[in-house]
């Protein structure tokens, strides 16, 4: 891996041998905080229309050439990914170049009616509906609680001229271009890159940090009364990457509900008494903060059941901490793990790589993460459950009414 | 080596290397392919799901694999997850309706320990009664033990919460007459609640046998120890003489005889369709290669037809999603198109799709060039890693029935035009062959 600035512009690079396809992801970030629903909008309109092309010229003269472009509005940043043929490499560029230059969010309106429409599609699914009123109640107050329901409530007053404000600092943001390929002629391709995408030249902006909070849990019950199962989320806002306590969490994730089909919650609550298809927990970083949630889906009458399983197997960490070689297996669990979703294809090195720099993250963090991990100890893990999982939750409980008397 | 009956050598896209095809003296195949990488991925891919079963023991093929994973001899319940988790493996099966298939991604360095105790797994398994639990009445008391059988049952409640999944359960029952292919995978919770362990045993033994399996092994290996490994590390138990399970008449259905629709309802706010077709078996290979470009030009894309028609090009679309799809069945493909709409506009979406089926039968020269890339791109996706080329190569050796046919995939596509694609559409997809399934508010 390589971190350039090459004609002013940041570039990290990761060159894989014999692969057809290149993976370029950009970057784009900005510390000014758009109304709800810009950053959503402007990420459904970037591909909607140019100064001289309609959406359906862009979408065809890209799949013409089997180029997969796509806008990614995250809370954290904005996230365009190109994945091509390397012989299409130019055209997919000078494609991106011009829709993120000239795009004129003309059909700002018909997006609007799109997205309400999809987000009330949406919420047909159980899951779906449950995980929305989850991270919306999880991080109220602070933008990662700001839901498609949630932008639903105001998506009303966007104007376009929000939609254009909102680019143009993202445009005079945090950038990186993020390439992984079989391309070797370094200096051709970074030619190709940064005079193809010129709008990606650096500016040197300072990383700002706004932590989420960490609220006190609530419990939120919806009622649907035709689901066949309870959707049952539950976590807690928690540290997260760059910081002493990531590695920890990390490896208690793989040990309690993260490594597959052996972790605790899946082994206790699946395998022995048969109360889940899917039980799970995850470790979710994010630039501010992180969380770790507790996941399962199970008949509704098996409601009380399944939270005090939670209870239960949380408690057992710190009264059952893990023999050396379950905290051993868990640790490597987390390395194959992090190889196997993170470095096997050109796209997923990119996205990893790009993530770093946004994020404000050194590029060696991974390496180090993965050394901290294997020096994480059993007394580490116990103090990880004790100061965060033993606080009072945000759980969310989705089933017929009945059910939700607990 | 004396066991080895036979080698095949075959061009397969994307790899620097021939894949080899060796099928041993008792029927089991290997393939080896090799790739570049720091992992390795082994699965074993048995010809049986459920096609293989009756309105008796639907759900067993599925009810087995999960079994598959509760202790050998050698290893008790749950050390096969653990240990190969634990070294870092990505371990899982899955079901359908042509194959079963159990694979193991790891961290090339624990080959040796992978393959033994997934070949271990693969032969012989102790399906206990006390991990399958005991058989309960759905519909009365909860079992005293709640094990594998009520986890199953888990799955097919999760099922029964997914709106696509019951517009697609609803189609299958009317696009087939007779073929099992009109069943779910997964079975009811009448069958699996009462299945008792001698049935679902009875399975394996007819259908776990060496013939009906193929070994696939995808990364960066030493050829003779992979041969000598799987050869000495798949030991098959002979079964003796015993009552084999007969599967269903299975006469294929390539064409929908009576095409029919059926609307369900569900607490939803917007409306589910589901259009279905019928097609030959994928071994015609050109046939079947034309479909996946009309569905790529139908629905695949923000440029496909179905997009551009119904949302991009409509001022305020009562379309929120749509797509199509293709997939390959051994004994013939199925096609689908998906419209999640606004519910009161149900019949100007049914007239909307059908005046699109109509239209297809002209094709324009870009439309297919874009479909042929398209095509090309996804071949050389799927080859980016060893899971995912494993699973591919599965797939045409179990499905297709020949891996030679993953070769002549990219060949053929270029010898089809706009008139054999025009024909396939007008033959395949026209709109009165559709069987359509719809999910709709309750009013």
């Amino acid at each position: 891996m390589k971190f350039i600035e090459f004609n002013n512009t940041n570039i990290v690079y990761e060159n894989i041998e014999n692969t057809p396809r290149t993976a370029i992801y950009l970057y784009l970030s900005t510390e000014k905080q758009a109304k709800e629903g810009v950053h959503t909008m402007l990420g459904n309109l970037l591909l909607q229309g140019t100064k001289t092309k309609t959406a359906e010229e862009i979408a065809t003269e890209l799949e013409n050439h089997g180029i997969e472009v796509t806008v990614d509005s995250r809370a954290d940043f904005l996230k365009v990914s190109i994945i091509c043929l390397d012989e299409d490499l130019e055209f997919a560029l000078n494609s991106v170049n011009d829709f993120m230059l000239n795009s004129t969010f003309e059909t700002l309106n018909k997006e609007i009616f799109k997205f309400k429409n999809e987000t009330t599609a949406s919420m047909d699914t159980p899951s779906a509906k449950a995980s929305d009123a989850y991270y919306k109640e999880l991080f109220k107050g602070h933008k990662y609680g700001i839901t498609n329901t949630k932008i639903l409530e105001t998506i009303d007053n966007v104007t376009i001229e929000d939609v254009k404000n909102y680019q143009k600092e993202l445009l005079t943001g945090r950038k990186i271009i993020s390439v992984a390929t079989g391309i070797k002629d370094e200096e051709k391709l970074f030619n190709l890159l940064t005079n193809s995408l010129s709008f990606m030249q650096k500016n040197d902006i300072e990383i700002k940090y706004n932590p989420a909070p960490k609220n006190k849990g609530n419990l939120i019950k919806i009622e649907k009364n035709d689901a066949k199962q309870a959707q049952i989320f539950q976590g807690w806002v928690v540290d997260g990457i760059n910081t002493p306590d990531c590695a920890k969490l990390n490896v208690l994730n793989s040990l309690l509900g993260g490594a597959g089909l052996s972790s605790r919650l899946f082994v206790e609550l699946r395998d022995k008494k048969g109360l889940a298809y899917t039980v799970r927990s995850s470790y979710k970083t994010l630039k501010d903060g992180a969380h770790f949630t507790l996941y399962i889906g199970t008949e509704p009458k098996n409601i009380k059941k399944s939270l005090n399983g939670f209870k239960t197997e949380i408690q057992r960490v710190i009264d059952e901490p893990p023999t050396d070689i379950e905290l051993q297996g868990a640790k490597e669990n987390f390395i194959g793990r992090y190889k196997y979703f993170y470095t096997q294809t050109n796209a997923q090195i990119a996205s990893v790589n790009g993530w770093n720099y946004i994020t404000g993250l050194d590029f060696s963090c991974n390496e180090k993460l993965l050394d901290e991990v294997m020096k994480v100890t059993k007394e580490d893990i116990i103090e990880a459950v004790k100061k965060y999982l033993l606080a009072e939750p945000t759980t969310v409980v989705l089933a017929p009414k009945e059910y939700l008397d607990f | 080596m004396e066991n080895i009956l036979n080698i095949e050598e075959v061009e397969y896209p994307y790899l620097s290397q021939k894949v080899k095809i060796y099928t041993f003296k008792n029927g089991h195949k290997l393939v080896l392919a090799h790739k570049k990488s720091t992992m390795i991925n082994i699965s074993t891919w048995v010809k049986t799901g459920s096609i293989n079963e009756n309105d008796h023991n639907n759900g067993v093929s599925h009810f087995l694999e999960h079994l598959m994973f509760k202790g050998t001899e050698k290893y008790k319940a749950g050390e096969f997850d653990k240990t190969l988790e634990r070294k870092g493996g990505i371990i899982n099966a899955a079901t359908w309706k042509d194959y079963t298939f159990y694979y193991v991604t790891i961290p090339t360095e624990h080959f040796s320990l992978a393959l033994h105790m997934h070949a271990d797994m693969m032969t012989n398994p102790l399906i206990p009664d006390n991990e399958i639990g005991p058989t309960f009445d759905i519909n009365g008391e909860e079992p005293k033990e709640k094990r594998e059988r009520c986890v199953v049952i888990e799955e097919i409640r999760m099922g029964q919460d997914a709106n696509w999944r019951k517009v697609y359960n609803a189609l299958n029952a009317i696009m087939y007459e007779k073929h099992p292919y009109r069943r779910d995978v997964i079975g009811t919770k009448e069958i699996i609640s009462t299945i008792p362990r001698d049935e679902i045993f009875r399975y394996y033994k007819s259908f776990y046998t060496p013939s009906n399996m193929t070994t696939v092994i995808v990364g960066d290996f030493d050829e003779d120890i992979a041969i000598k490994s799987v050869l000495d590390e798949f030991k098959f138990q002979d079964f003796g003489e015993f009552d084999k399970l007969t599967p269903d008449e299975q006469i294929p259905e390539t064409k929908i005889k009576n095409p029919k629709t059926v609307i369900n309802n569900a607490h939803i706010n917007t409306g589910f369709m589901m259009y279905g077709f019928l097609a030959n078996p994928p071994k015609n290979l050109k046939e079947t290669i034309a479909l996946d470009l009309l569905t790529t030009i139908l629905g695949e894309g923000k440029s496909s037809r179905l997009n551009t028609n119904l949302i991009e090009n409509v001022k305020e679309p009562y379309v929120y999603g749509v797509g199509a799809s293709h997939y390959q069945l051994k004994d013939g493909d199925c096609f689908l198109i998906d419209i999640n709409f606004d519910a009161n506009k149900k019949d100007e979406v049914i007239k909307d799709i059908n005046s699109e089926l109509d239209k297809l039968q002209t094709i324009k020269k870009e439309e297919l060039e874009k479909a042929k890339k398209f095509a090309k791109v996804n071949f050389a996706q799927e080859s980016e890693t060893v899971s995912a080329t494993g699973e591919l190569i599965g797939e045409f050796m179990t499905v297709f029935g020949n891996l030679e046919l993953a070769g002549q995939y990219l060949k053929m596509l270029d010898e089809i035009d706009v008139d054999y694609l025009s024909q396939i559409a007008k033959t395949v997809l026209a709109k009165e062959n559709a069987s359509i399934s719809i999910l709709m508010p309750e009013k």
